[in-house]
């Protein structure tokens, strides 16, 4: 679902209509009321991913801050205590990667861009690694200076 | 086809790269390295860069990490991952084919790419041999160049 205005608005008078909730069960409508607020109507499972990425944006607005502040404890970072391990480099990085997932998450109105990363490197701060020379590349020196004898000159 | 680089708001995508019960142990670990290890690795000169490789339609057919060779002056091809419910039909060889041809003319990037792929690893050293040269093997492993 995206950030976009209700494309549907209804009278308070017209919500028995089975109509409104047909169109609510598909994306936002809006209940004019007459007063100064309208009301809206959403499925839930909508609402329960936009609280789901405003707790991943509220989490990336506090870790920009603790990010200024090198010394902040451990147990203030709450769910992204993995944060306090990194060097400067690591948070640069890191809160490069959650901001242009924070964006995306709330651009589609979905928080999979931001859970999705978070897990990662929740997971590899646990610990987590697949080392193999296939991913890091490393080779014996006969191999290395076969291929060096391939590689074109710059 | 066609190929492009990830950026940290599209990684997610990546998640039905994940089979739920893998045959041979190489793809449940080039799956974790895709999934898992790789999109923490990203951002410097050094780091890592996932791409994508899709349809005509844009479905997604292959992911694949790639980082600069920390000794050639060369692109090392980290990992190529075929998305789970297209494996066994054909599509590596093609998609493979356009992932070198796009590394090989990034003007960012050296001409000269790098993989390795386990002896064990029969389907992707069919590949490779098709489309690289391959070193002898050596520790398990087979060193593949391209061009």
């Amino acid at each position: 679902m995206s950030s976009t205005p209700p494309q549907h608005r209804f009278r308070k008078s017209q919500l028995r209509d089975p109509k409104v909730l047909a169109m609510a069960s598909r994306g936002v409508v809006e209940i004019i009321t007459g007063e100064d607020d309208g009301v809206a109507m959403l499925p839930w499972r909508a609402y329960v991913n936009l609280r789901r990425v405003l707790d991943y944006a509220a989490g990336f607005v506090q870790l920009s801050v603790a990010a200024e502040h090198p010394d902040t404890p451990r147990a203030l970072l709450g769910d992204y205590a993995f944060f306090a391990d990194f060097d400067q480099g690591d948070r640069v990085r890191f809160m490069e990667a959650f901001g242009e997932a924070v964006a995306e998450s709330i651009r589609l109105g979905d928080p999979r861009p931001v859970a999705f990363l978070i897990d990662a490197y929740r997971t590899v701060a646990k610990g987590f690694t697949v080392s193999s020379a296939v991913f890091s590349g490393e080779m014996s020196p006969e191999v290395e200076e076969r291929l060096s004898a391939k590689v074109p000159r710059r | 086809m066609s190929v492009r680089r990830l950026g940290a708001g599209s990684f997610w995508l990546l998640a039905g790269f994940v089979s739920p019960e893998p045959r041979d142990p190489w793809v449940r670990e080039s799956e974790d390295f895709l999934t898992t290890v790789a999109p923490t690795q990203m951002g410097d000169a050094r780091g890592s860069t996932i791409v994508q490789v899709s349809d005509a339609e844009g479905e997604l057919i292959a992911a694949a990490v790639y980082r600069p060779h920390q000794r050639l002056y060369a692109t090392h091809l980290q990992c190529f991952v075929i998305a789970p419910g297209l494996r066994g039909r054909g599509f590596a060889q093609r998609s493979f084919e356009e992932l070198l041809e796009w590394l090989r003319t990034q003007d960012d990037l050296p001409d000269f790419v790098t993989w390795a792929v386990r002896e064990e690893n029969a389907p992707m050293l069919r590949v490779s041999s098709h489309l690289g040269e391959g070193t002898p093997p050596a520790s398990g492993l087979i060193h593949f160049h391209h061009p």
